[in-house]
C-alpha cells in the first residue's frame, strides 16, 4: 500500500469527481444539444477511470486517519441529511415547488449540495488532522 | 479533567530514532507519531504496546495521565 498518497488525496479526488458530474449535469439540463448522448458517454468513461484511480489514491490508512475520517464522516452525514431534507421539502411544497421548473434542476441542486459537503469533508479532515481529535 | 502525556519523544531521542523510522516500525504515518508526541491523540492499546515494545519498556513508562489544573 503506497503512503505517497493519503486520505486527503482521496477526498480531493472525490471532490473532483462530483464537480465533473455536476458540470455534465448542468450542461445536460441547461444547454441541450444534439451531442447529449456523446456527453453522457464521455462522462461515463471518465467516471470509470476516476473510480479506478480511487484505489491507487487510497494511501496508508492508520488508526488516526480512520478515527479522523470517522469523525468527519459523522458530521458530514448530519449535514447531508439536512440538505436532502430541505431539497425534498422545497421541491414537494406547494408554495416552493414552482422554483424547480424541471426534475433536472432538482438533480443539479442535489449535486451542488453534495459538492459542498464533499468540500466540507476535506476541510474538516484537514482541520482535525491539524488540531488532533483528543485532549 | 485528566490529559494524557507521553514520553515517546524522550525515548525516541535517546535511541536516536527519527519520527519516520518509528512510524514505519509500528505501521502508522509520521503524522500519527507527531500527534502522539504533542499529546493531541490518544492511541489504541495495541499501538501503545507496539511503541512500548520498540523501546523495550512498559506502557506505563511511556504514557501517564495528569490532572489538568483548571484554576
Amino acid at each position: 500500500m503506497s503512503d505517497k498518497y493519503t486520505i486527503k488525496s482521496q477526498l480531493a479526488l472525490d471532490i473532483f469527481t462530483i464537480l465533473f458530474t455536476l458540470l455534465v449535469a448542468v450542461c445536460e439540463v441547461y444547454f441541450k444539444s444534439e451531442y447529449s448522448d456523446l456527453v453522457v458517454s464521455f462522462w461515463f468513461i471518465i467516471i470509470v477511470i476516476l473510480l479506478m484511480f480511487q484505489s491507487k489514491f487510497k494511501g496508508l490508512n492508520d488508526e488516526l486517519s480512520e478515527n479522523i475520517l470517522a469523525k468527519t464522516n459523522k458530521k458530514c452525514m448530519g449535514y447531508t441529511l439536512i440538505c436532502i431534507t430541505f431539497i425534498g421539502m422545497a421541491s414537494a411544497g406547494r408554495k416552493t415547488s414552482h422554483l424547480f421548473n424541471s426534475p433536472g434542476s432538482v438533480g443539479v441542486l442535489i449535486l451542488s449540495s453534495i459538492l459542498l459537503i464533499a468540500i466540507l469533508r476535506l476541510y474538516l479532515f484537514i482541520y482535525y488532522e491539524k488540531e488532533g481529535i483528543y485532549n | 479533567m485528566t490529559i494524557l502525556k507521553t514520553k515517546i519523544k524522550e525515548y525516541r531521542e535517546k535511541t536516536l530514532m527519527k519520527q519516520t523510522e518509528l512510524a514505519k516500525l509500528v505501521g502508522v504515518r509520521r503524522e500519527t507519531i507527531v500527534h502522539l508526541e504533542n499529546g493531541k491523540y490518544n492511541p489504541s492499546l495495541k499501538l501503545a504496546m507496539d511503541i512500548a515494545n520498540i523501546f523495550d519498556t512498559k506502557v506505563e513508562n511511556l504514557f501517564e495521565f495528569i490532572e489538568e489544573d483548571n484554576n
